[in-house]
């Protein structure tokens, strides 16, 4: 027998449809203001809302109406590690361990704060292995193991690590992020394709959609320095064929090669990318000026390479333009320190 | 403008009552006496009552927030019209059943005893005539037009449905923000064809002992079934039928699998039950839901469109006080916003009204400024839904699901 309000809970967290969660738990809490498992589920409800004191304060409660348990240790260790509390994180859930040594859950908690307090990397690593030892058919024991060996650079066991528990839960979209992030590097379309798939499973999830905004930018950033070099280049060419001279050989191979190449290149990176994620960066494009600022950048550079290389008297051109779009360049580059700060 | 019940019993039944109402007469300054004599009047239904004396308690102590909490509660408009259809389980009027029962419930032992805990606690549904219809239904021509198109023309037409072999299996899933009208609309479907209407929430269905849920999903398709031809309304479907593969309890996924099977049956052997379900979450709705024969078919239901505001600010606005108010304005001011919004803020420019009135002493109409300060206050609900929808739509669109939704948030430059 279980109350189908709780049953309905869990799943709603599960869901992430945290304020539903504490919505449905209210009236449950008024009539059992005493039950640690309500308060505990609070807890997990207020820590998605990203209410953090909140979910600390229920996480005490459970702590307080059941001492010898380990579950309300376990929720104060991740609220704790929100918080950027690491230290008092890795005690609680410390705690949490020495409640319930043969959970896997505790050690998982226990990795996954030691891995985020400072110097205690061996410790994350020992509890992630007894974890998996503990609980080898289950996804989250091991996307823990991948996510300790990730942030201490063993990428070939988080790797494996992440690839099981993909194995066990094809559905886990963070283990998937991570893979992608970790076996992509700098394949833009790799990367795409991952995040589309991780986001295909997990939509809502903010970390995977800043992570397409990181793609996005270094998308236009590639292409920024492509049309720059080739501004450059074309310039250059324009210039020994003299400032009145008309298209060579060379400066007509220099446009082919910019137009085959980056247009080519942009083509495929752009058909290689799920439309879902294409239609977002694309908005992105439109609504981030910085990056508006560049994708104009970029189109201008390339416009006056082409010019250089293609028109008569191409130098002329190219010098004239060279002043406007050295300070915008300049402007461009001042906007991204500070932006950065 | 509310009323008394007609029925309000007198101070002599309360003696509690009329020794507060004469304390009060005795010290008419007494600020508390009468905020505590107000409470007990709203408590005891006589809104009316307490008006004069949260309004002086007002006059004497205008910062008293408990005064104005209980002066909304006693000027909150009356209780919505009873359903056309007279209800079967109703009580003949006369007797306030009700207030009996409050006032005796601690002296006399209830007359029937609670079921036993192993027994359901949805022991029977009940089916109501709708006489609303599409026509009803205000603006939503996008709506109707594919209500038409996806439900209504090949069960009208049933000889067309016969040279096209068009069967009638399968159901029809509304879904879209929380409180655009998604009930009414199944309502005025039901009234459109004719037929009966049952509504249950699914979350209602569940039941904590393991066998009862599944007994109770039964139970309901049993009862459409006998009631035919009716429109079965099965709400916040993503209750129970969410995505299986997130569900731990073997408890659920059975309850799910009997909701499935009587889904199915209902597809062969049983005409005239016709499947509507509403969720907030399609996307967390079970995908074994979706298939064809099942709840095959989806309507996107989106917030009132400019002709549904209008209609819908009409009807909020009619039985009030109001003056000088400019509705077209209204409803081009609310783009976005939804049916339960509109009402929210009719009722909050009211309150501005009634209490500006309470604290002056004098009665005077809802405003246009009235409409607009409370417009002020309150944004859309929808915001967050969309959040998601646009994250769903944008990412876990790859079988085209929500391309509807897609096209609406692209219009609406939501993307």
């Amino acid at each position: 027998m279980s109350d189908p309000r709780l049953q309905r809970v869990g799943d709603l967290l599960e869901l992430r449809r945290h304020a539903e969660a504490r919505a449905v738990l209210q009236p449950l809490l008024a009539e059992r203001p005493d039950d640690p498992g309500l308060h505990g589920l609070l807890a997990q409800a207020l820590l998605g809302e990203g209410d953090h004191a909140g979910a600390l304060a229920a996480a005490n409660r459970v702590v307080a109406l059941a001492p010898d348990d380990e579950w309300g240790h376990r929720i104060a260790a991740v609220t704790l590690d929100r918080m950027g509390q690491h230290l008092e994180a890795t005690h609680a859930a410390a705690e949490a361990v020495r409640r319930a040594p043969l959970s896997w859950q505790t050690h998982k908690v226990y990795a996954q704060v030691a891995i985020d307090a400072r110097s205690m990397g061996r410790d994350a690593r020992a509890a992630a292995q007894r974890a998996v030892q503990l609980a080898p058919t289950e996804a989250d024991a091991h996307f823990v193991m991948g996510l300790v060996a990730h942030r201490l650079s063993d990428d070939q066991t988080a790797v494996a690590a992440y690839r099981r528990a993909l194995q066990i839960d094809p559905q886990h979209a963070t283990a998937l992020h991570n893979l992608t992030m970790l076996e992509s590097g700098l394949r833009l379309g790799r990367s795409a394709q991952g995040l589309g798939a991780a986001l295909r499973l997990a939509p809502d999830d903010e970390l995977m959609r800043g992570n397409v905004d990181v793609l996005a930018a270094r998308f236009v950033r590639r292409l920024y320095f492509a049309a720059l070099l080739a501004f450059v280049v074309g310039l250059a060419v324009a210039l020994a064929g003299g400032p009145d001279g008309g298209p060579t050989l060379l400066s007509v191979l220099v446009a082919a090669a910019l137009v085959l190449g980056g247009g080519g290149y942009t083509l495929a990176l752009a058909r290689s990318i799920p439309v879902g994620i294409r239609r977002y960066v694309s908005g992105r494009l439109l609504r981030d000026r910085f990056l508006l600022l560049n994708v104009v950048l970029t189109a201008s550079m390339t416009i006056a390479a082409l010019v250089c290389c293609l028109v008569p008297g191409g130098a002329g051109w190219g010098l004239l333009l060279l002043q406007p779009i050295g300070l915008a360049n300049v402007a461009a580059f001042v906007w991204a320190v500070t932006r950065r700060r | 403008m509310p009323t008394d019940p007609p029925d309000a019993p007198d101070d002599a039944a309360n003696p509690l009552l009329a020794s507060l109402q004469r304390a009060v007469e005795a010290t008419p300054d007494d600020v508390a006496l009468r905020l505590h004599l107000a409470d007990l009047l709203v408590e005891a239904a006589r809104g009316g009552e307490a008006v004069a004396h949260l309004a002086a308690v007002l006059q004497r102590d205008p910062g008293s927030s408990r005064a104005r909490e209980l002066m909304a509660t006693a000027l909150a408009p009356p209780a919505p019209a009873a359903p056309a259809e007279p209800d079967p389980t109703a009580r003949p009027s006369g007797f306030d059943w009700q207030a009996a029962e409050s006032d005796l419930g601690e002296v006399v032992a209830p007359m029937f005893a609670e079921s036993s805990a192993q027994e359901s606690e949805v022991a029977a549904y009940d089916v109501e005539g709708s006489r609303i219809t599409l026509a009803d239904v205000g603006g939503m021509k996008e709506v109707k037009k594919r209500l038409n198109a996806a439900f209504l023309a090949p069960m009208r037409n049933a000889e067309l449905r016969q040279m096209y072999r068009k069967s009638l299996r399968g159901g029809l899933l509304l879904y879209g923000p929380p409180g655009v009208g998604k009930t009414f609309i199944a309502r005025a479907l039901a009234g459109e064809l004719g037929a009966g209407f049952m509504t249950v929430s699914m979350a209602d269905v569940l039941d904590m002992y393991v066998g009862n849920s599944e007994k109770n999903v039964h139970e309901l398709f049993e009862t459409a079934r006998a009631s035919a031809p009716v429109v079965l309304f099965l709400d916040e479907v993503d209750s129970i039928g969410h995505k299986r593969s997130r569900m731990h309890s073997d408890h659920m996924r059975s309850t799910v699998n009997q909701l499935l099977l009587e889904l199915d049956s209902v597809a062969s052997d049983n005409e005239g039950v016709f499947v509507l379900a509403a969720t907030n979450h399609p996307w967390d709705v079970d995908a074994a839901l979706r298939r064809p024969g099942r709840l095959d078919r989806t309507l996107l239901v989106l917030p009132p469109d400019l002709e549904a505001r209008l209609a819908i600010w009409e009807s909020h606005l009619r039985e009030r006080p109001v003056a000088g108010i400019d509705v077209k304005k209204l409803a081009k001011a609310t783009d976005g916003y939804t049916g339960a919004d509109i009402a929210h803020l009719v009722e909050s420019a009211a309150e501005i009204a009634l209490l500006e009135a309470a604290e002056s002493g004098t009665v005077r109409m809802i405003g246009q400024a009235d409409i607009e300060a409370a417009l002020r206050e309150l944004r859309p609900s929808v915001g967050p839904w969309f959040e998601t929808a646009r994250n769903v739509a944008l990412f876990a669109n790859d079988d085209g699901s929500y391309d509807e939704l897609l096209t609406y948030l692209r219009k609406h430059r939501k993307l």
